[in-house]
Order: structure tokens, then sequence, then C-alpha cells
């Protein structure tokens, strides 16, 4: 048995709560249900840091989903895994305590899933409201279809 | 013709806020020796003026993410002063396992992410954790037994939510209780080990004087309630602390400075356990000294040795206090609003956090004073900086001076809140 845990992060507040979100998508899709919680498990966490780690434990795929600050072009999709997401730092994550560090730290700990990807969108840092802007409600159905096609792929393989 | 050497280092990262060391050498002596903290005055004592006291509670826990329980339970206390509550026997154990959970923590934080990589001479924790895997994970257990120590009361461990005035919001059901006390068995053994390592580290010798201080109880460790003693006499209630305690402004720093008797003291846990140390729990104590430490120790290096000691304290705490858990009637006292002034201090991981408030007759926060660890240690940090950085040689190359000055800043506890690297520094030579 092979456990995929999908893990959004972010808070209740403007493009930040993209990860719950996206989270909350998922866990209403119906193609979805056959497998929680079994094969696959939903979270939302907030600044997880380094006990992001712990969230890991048993998995055998992880999906890490967060909002993104980076060229400033709002609703841009992004996913990096393997060696890519050591290549992302402080300045690209809007949580500033470092998924990668909490990653590196892992890799070095020998303690990494077998596939750990992160999809990600370039949000607005300064859109302060309960909903999500404009730019990323458009992209995000995109970015909910790419996590479900992805999900759907490993779960064929569980 | 007088040599003057600037030591430049614009930006100290790794620790609580923006700060920067600006150090002035001449004729082979410090002549100004700063540490700026040029982080932007946030206002939060202005903020509070005109809310109620449950707001007080989610506010003050914003200030720091690294130990918001330390700031709820100041201000809480400071509030039951006013409104006259004695917190049920319930209250006040959980409150002590609340503060367990945010000490160990940060604590194991602090060894495994900022001071064990200075001391065997990594550059970072990932670094280390490819030569120190096992320590490492056990360092990462004992940071999440903390974070779950916290959770089970403040239902999240970043920025809680269970605290109210007169308890929580709801009490651990005993099923919970008992899962995570099979952990917290594990987790002393964990904290024994640590500790037992860290006593085989090389840790620079070095003696300064300086007095120390934190609060003190006549039956336990000190964590939530106390008198403000030092180990030079000083025993006060802590509504005299303005009585004894001065802070003061200076051009080069945001945060207000504060002396004691206008001399500069140490807070934190080397503080705590100089001025504590007959009051830990006999396991820790008969460690302790099996290992050969004698405290009091006046070396800021042991700042470590200290964490660890009080990481072995919070899962004998965290233990005795759960074993005898009972499911309580209610997790909380009703209390009547009235009019007042309360004072609040606690022991945050970092040392005393001193809370004043006025409160009018409606609950209404009239004036706010908020006194942290980080601004009464400040100048206990200039003047070590001043004596280790001489001591060491002001003449040594400028990676050095710097490297020093960050492994002697991180003994103060910095907040690992959002960098990846230390210092920037540059230096000039005329």
């Amino acid at each position: 048995m092979k456990l995929t845990r999908v893990i959004g992060v972010g808070s209740p507040f403007g493009d930040d709560q993209l990860g719950w979100k996206v989270v909350e998508a998922l866990s209403n899709e119906i193609t979805l249900q056959a497998y929680i919680p079994h094969l696959l498990q939903l979270k939302k966490l907030d600044r997880p840091g380094l006990s992001l780690l712990t969230e890991f434990q048993q998995c055998y795929s992880v999906i890490l989903i967060d909002a993104i600050v980076n060229d400033g072009n709002v609703g841009k999709i992004y996913r990096l895994s393997g060696h890519e997401i050591a290549s992302i730092n402080n300045r690209v994550t809007s949580h500033h305590v470092s998924i990668a560090d909490a990653l590196e730290l892992g890799k070095a700990l020998n303690i990494l899933p077998e596939i750990v990807i992160i999809y990600g969108m370039e949000i607005d840092p300064k859109h302060l409201s309960n909903s999500l802007s404009e730019q990323v409600s458009l992209s995000f159905g995109g970015l909910v279809n790419a996590i479900n096609q992805k999900l759907r792929e490993l779960l064929s393989h569980a | 013709m007088n040599k003057i050497t600037t030591v430049n280092i614009p930006v100290l990262t790794r620790i609580e806020g923006e700060t920067a060391l600006h150090v002035q050498i001449s004729d082979g002596k410090i002549q100004s020796l700063e540490l700026r903290i040029y982080e932007p005055p946030r206002f939060f004592e202005k903020l509070l003026v005109g809310r109620g006291v449950q707001e007080l509670l989610d506010i003050v826990a914003r200030i720091c993410g690294l130990c918001p329980v330390a700031y709820q339970m100041s201000a809480v206390q400071a509030i039951e002063n006013i409104v006259g509550i004695k917190p049920s026997a319930w209250v006040r154990n959980m409150r002590r396992l609340f503060y367990c959970g945010e000490w160990l923590q940060n604590h194991s934080l602090h060894i495994h992410m900022l001071a064990l990589p200075d001391f065997l001479g990594y550059a970072s924790a990932i670094d280390m954790a490819k030569d120190y895997g096992d320590e490492v994970r056990r360092g990462l257990r004992l940071q999440k037994l903390g974070n779950d120590l916290i959770k089970i009361l403040g239902a999240r461990s970043v920025h809680p939510v269970g605290t109210l005035v007169g308890g929580f919001s709801h009490a651990p059901p005993k099923r919970e209780v008992k899962d995570l006390l099979a952990h917290l068995y594990q987790g002393l053994d964990d904290a024994e080990q640590l500790l037992r390592w860290l006593a085989k580290l090389e840790l620079p010798e070095q003696s300064q004087k300086f007095v120390c201080v934190s609060l003190s109880h006549s039956s336990e460790y000190p964590m939530n309630e106390g008198k403000i003693v030092s180990d030079e006499g000083l025993d006060i209630e802590i509504d005299q602390f303005d009585a004894h305690f001065a802070e003061h402004q200076v051009s080069y720093s945001n945060a207000l400075k504060c002396l004691l008797h206008g001399k500069s003291y140490l807070l934190g846990p080397l503080a705590r356990v100089n001025c504590n140390f007959s009051l830990l729990p006999s396991n820790v104590k008969q460690l302790v000294k099996e290992l050969g430490f004698q405290f009091p120790i006046k070396n800021m290096f042991y700042s470590i040795i200290a964490r660890a000691i009080e990481s072995m304290l919070c899962f004998s705490e965290a233990i005795r206090i759960l074993e005898c858990y009972d499911y309580p009637e209610s997790a909380f006292s009703l209390y009547e609003t009235q009019a007042g002034i309360g004072y609040g201090c606690t022991e945050a991981p970092r040392g005393l956090l001193w809370h004043r408030f006025e409160l009018d007759k409606n609950g209404l926060i009239q004036s706010a004073r908020i006194v942290p660890p980080t601004s009464q240690n400040q100048a206990r940090i200039e003047e070590d900086l001043h004596d280790s950085l001489t001591q060491l040689g002001l003449d040594k190359p400028e990676n050095e001076l710097r490297k020093y000055s960050e492994v002697l800043i991180r003994n103060y506890d910095p907040c690992i809140s959002c960098s990846t690297h230390f210092l920037d520094m540059r230096v000039s030579r005329k």
C-alpha cells in the first residue's frame, strides 16, 4: 500500500489561502473519495517549519501546495520536483520558514518520501481579503485539475 | 597616529527581528560597540488600547512566532490580577504544561539548528545532519513533542488559541493525554541522552562577571509565576519592576534598553538555572552533578547546557502533571469585568517577559506596557561582545571576528524566524 499525502500550506487570508483552498477542492472531488483515507490523505497546515518532516512519515508520495511570490506573474502555476526543489529559496515561497530548508534537512536525514512534488501559484501578496484575487481565482481550476490528474496517476499504482 | 578600525555587520539574521552590529576600534581598544536593532517599531502596546481582554490574548500571541505561549501567559496573569481570579489547580497545572511545550520547542530548535552547527563546525544544521543524523532526528523528536504539548491545549503550535482569562477553552480528553504521555517517556530518555552527549562538547572556556535575573518560586522551578530575583540579592514582587528596572532609548536602536539599577543583566536559561538550580527535579539535578557541571556558571557558552537541562526538566514536569491528569468539571472560571491595573511576569524561553495593563470598567485596555527579554538582554549582549572580542584579539581577521560574534550572539538564543544565512559583515580599516 502506497500512501499519498497532499499538504496545503497557507493561512485563512487573501491569496495565502491558496494551499488550503486547493485541499478543500480536492476533498470534494468525487473521483478521489474511494482512496480517502487509506491511500490518500489531505491536510492543511499553517507555517509548518521543520515539523513538516513529521508529516512525511509512512508516505510513499507527498504533494505540497503553497502560495508563491516570485516574478510577479500572478496566477502562474509552478510544479517542482526532485532537484528543482533545492533551487527554491526564501524569496520564492511566501512562507519564510522555508519549505526548501525542511526538504533539504529531510534529504540529509534520508527521511523524504519516494516522491515529493511542490505545486504552487504566483499570488498577489498585497491582496488582503477573505477571498482569492481575481487572477488567482482564474488559474485556480487549472491548478486543481493538474494536481487531480497527478493524484490519479499516483493512486493507480498504489 | 591612531589606527581606526570599523567592524560593521549590517544585517544580523537568524535572530528575532532585524539587527546589525557596529564596532569601532581604535588603538587596540573598542571605542564603541552598538547592537543596532533597526526593525521598525511595531506599536503593539498602542494597538492594544481600546481592545477587550480576549482580543488581547489573541493579539499578544502574534508578537512572537516562537514564544506565543509566554505572551499569552504573562497577559492572562496580569488580567486575572485585575479581575481577581485565582486559577484553579487544574488550570495552574495545564499552564505549566503549556509552558513546558514552548520551552521544549524553543530549546530543541536552538540547540540543534543554531548552537550545535557552531560548536561542531558546520555552516548549517543541514550540513550537520549529514554527519549527525541520529542526533538531529532526536532533536526533531524533541521539538515535535514540544509542539504536541502546545497543541493539546492551544489547538495549534503556532499562535495557539486555547487560552482564556480564567483557564482554557477546552480540556484535553483523557485518551489524548494517555497517548501523549506514552511519547513523553521516550522524550525524557531522549532529553537525558542529549544532555549526556552535550556534556562531551568542548565549549570555549571563559568567565565573565554579570548579574543573573529570573523569576523564583518557593516550591518549583519558575515558569508561570514567582518573584523577580537576582543572584546579587534582588528579591521583589513583579509589581515593583519599575522601581528597580528602567528602560531607556538609545539613538542607534529601535528597541528600548533595560537596565537593573543602571547595569546590564542576563535573562534566559543560564540565568534561570544559575538562580534556581536547587529547584530542578532530583533526577535532573543528579544527572547534572554526575556529568560534573557546577552551577552557577558564568560562561554564556554553557547556555546550550542550560537549555538541555531545562529540556529534561520540561519532560519530567510534563510527565508528572499528566500522570495525575483528571478531566475537569470546567476548563475555565467565569469572571466579572472590572477596572484596575494588573501585572504579569512569566519566564519566556529567553527570559522574563513583563506586562502591565490598565483596564477600564468595561474591560477595555487603557494602557499597555510589554518588556520582552530581547530588550532586557540587549545591554548584556553588548557587554559580552565587548569583553569577548577584546579577549579574542581585536586585530583578528574580519571573518574570525564575524564568526565569533555570531556564535556569541546565538548563545542568547536568537530566533530562527526568517533567515538561512547569518552575518553580512564588512570591515573597513583606516
